[in-house]
This record gives C-alpha cells, sequence and structure tokens, in this order.
C-alpha cells in the first residue's frame, strides 16, 4: 500500500483524532478551532483520509472484556497453498472474525492463516470455530484462546513530529 | 448496560458521523434525543466500556510499519518480560496465550530499521527469544462487534 501525501494539516488531524474527541455535541467544531481551520475543512479532510484508506474507521474503541465480549482465539489455519486466497476470503466474511492474515507458517502444523474470533465465553468461540471449519472444509487448525489481557492501547502516531 | 445502550454501541462502533451535529445524527439513526446519545456515552465512557471516541488509522498509509511477535516465555521470567514488553510504545496490543508459545504482542514503529531494532533490544534486555509473525496478507481488518 503506498504512503499517502500528508500535508501538516492532515497530520494535525490524524494526531486529534487518535485520541478521544471532545465530549461536546459538536466535537468537529472544538477540533477546528483548535487548529485555526474551518469546521468545513476539517470535515472535508476527514472524508477525504476516510476515502484513502488512512483512517480505517470513526468511532468508539471499545473496551471488549468490559463490554461481555471477554474471550478471543487466535486460531491458525493449516491450508493449501493453492487455496489461501479462497479459504482466507471464506473466513474474513464471518463476522464474529476482527481480523484475518496470511502470516508466515506457525506451530507443529505449519499454518498460515490467522484469525481472531471473539466471543463471550470460550465455548461461544469453540462454536464459531467449528462452523468456520465446516464453511471451509478446513480441519487442521490450533486454537490460541486468551488467558488475559496484558496491554491494549491505541497508537499514538507523529509523536516526534509534534512533541 | 440495557439495550439502547447496546444499540447505540453496535452504531457508534464504525459509524461515527463525520458531521456538525454527529450526536444528534446518532440519535436520528436510533430515535433518541441528541442530550440522551450524549448521555449514554458519557455513561459508557464512565464504565469503561468506550475506551476512547476517534479514528483507527492505517499504520500503513501513514508510513509505520506494523507486525505480530510471539515468546515462549518461563514463568519465572513472565512477569519482568511483560513489564519490558508493556513499557515499549509501539506496543500497543499483548496477550497471555494457553499454549507453549504464551506471549502474543502486536509492535508499531516508525520505520522497519526502527522495528528491527525495538525487537533485538527486547530479545536481549530480556533474554527470551522473540519469533517475528508479519502479515504476508491482510484479508479483513474490522472490529464490529454485535452487543
Amino acid at each position: 500500500m503506498p504512503q499517502m501525501e500528508l500535508d501538516t494539516v492532515d497530520k494535525k488531524i490524524l494526531v486529534a483524532l487518535q485520541g478521544d474527541l471532545d465530549d461536546s455535541p459538536e466535537p468537529y467544531e472544538k477540533m477546528a478551532f483548535e487548529l485555526g481551520i474551518t469546521q468545513d475543512e476539517v470535515i472535508r479532510r476527514i472524508k477525504r483520509l476516510l476515502d484513502e484508506g488512512v483512517i480505517r474507521r470513526i468511532g468508539a474503541m471499545i473496551r471488549h472484556i468490559e463490554a461481555g465480549i471477554g474471550f478471543n482465539g487466535m486460531v491458525v489455519w493449516k491450508v493449501d497453498p493453492q487455496c489461501i486466497e479462497d479459504v482466507g476470503n471464506k473466513l474474513a466474511a464471518f463476522r464474529e472474525v476482527t481480523h484475518c492474515y496470511e502470516r508466515p507458517p506457525f506451530g507443529e502444523k505449519g499454518g498460515v492463516l490467522f484469525t481472531m474470533v471473539h466471543a463471550a465465553s470460550e465455548e461461544g468461540c469453540m462454536d464459531i470455530i467449528k462452523r468456520m471449519s465446516e464453511e471451509t472444509g478446513v480441519k487442521y487448525y490450533e486454537i490460541l484462546f486468551s488467558e488475559r489481557e496484558l496491554k491494549k492501547v491505541s497508537m499514538t502516531y507523529f509523536d516526534e513530529e509534534e512533541s | 448496560m440495557d439495550y439502547r445502550d447496546r444499540e447505540l454501541l453496535n452504531e457508534i462502533q464504525a459509524g461515527f458521523p463525520v458531521e456538525p451535529h454527529p450526536y444528534r445524527v446518532l440519535g436520528q439513526r436510533l430515535d433518541m434525543t441528541e442530550t440522551e446519545v450524549l448521555d449514554r456515552v458519557a455513561g459508557l465512557k464512565r464504565e469503561g466500556i468506550i475506551r476512547r471516541i476517534g479514528a483507527s488509522i492505517n499504520s500503513r498509509c501513514v508510513g509505520y510499519v506494523s507486525t505480530l511477535l510471539a515468546a515462549e516465555v518461563p514463568s519465572e521470567k513472565f512477569q519482568s518480560f511483560v513489564q519490558i514488553v508493556n513499557a515499549c510504545t509501539g506496543v500497543t496490543h499483548n496477550y497471555e496465550r494457553k499454549h507453549k508459545f504464551n506471549v502474543w504482542f502486536t509492535l508499531i514503529a516508525s520505520s522497519q530499521f526502527e522495528k528491527e531494532r525495538i525487537i533485538k533490544n527486547l530479545s536481549e534486555t530480556t533474554g527470551v527469544e522473540i519469533v517475528e509473525l508479519p502479515a504476508k496478507r491482510i484479508f479483513k481488518i474490522r472490529v464490529d462487534f454485535k452487543f
């Protein structure tokens, strides 16, 4: 993916958006005031950054453990090299799958497709994983259940430039 | 958290409006007043369910590199390993998992060189071998839970 052309104002907007938006009814107006530009420009630039894929989404970042989705399983699927694309797309289509990547071979089975599955319980995760296996026909997989969340934060980009 | 909070969470995860009055727009979608949306969001933040409202940024598009790291950490080193790894600002997610490789964490760095430097440094400081599993292809990144 090419690196996008971002000017100073874009970077300032991204820095503001990697934190928490102001709690007021008009958070973009507040941001515009702080950046010394109009709210229209803030909104226009954010929409462009969304369209270009620099911003994946704007929304609430949720602590899923506190919200009742306390378990996640990382599942590593052993897939025939010719089927990676097809199986990867099928696994990614499950709503409960938040992340699906091809990575270097891992574990005893040497699986290369990595998916993250979230549910309220380990049993809930298992049910989803079984459906994923049935849907794709892939029988060899390894599940690494979460035991404990040790850290979860959002990245701070452009740290050097801003400080 | 009542069912109206759940409806709000489903809507606000990915669909926070980029408009002058985002809470009013959310309210229109959910049949709530702007004030009710603001109050419920404040409540969900107080309860720690909403961590923040903002952007999820694609690290590659802003010139950063990200990777997944795993380590087989013996119990006597566990605490110090986690402490050292978590102190690293580019480490954004870290999980203990039920596996021989019991610690899995993500790292975002400002360059390939910086990434290598951090991994080498972490490995030397902790005395634990770290395995890197960078993404070769991304099929999906979409955090969109159903509440």
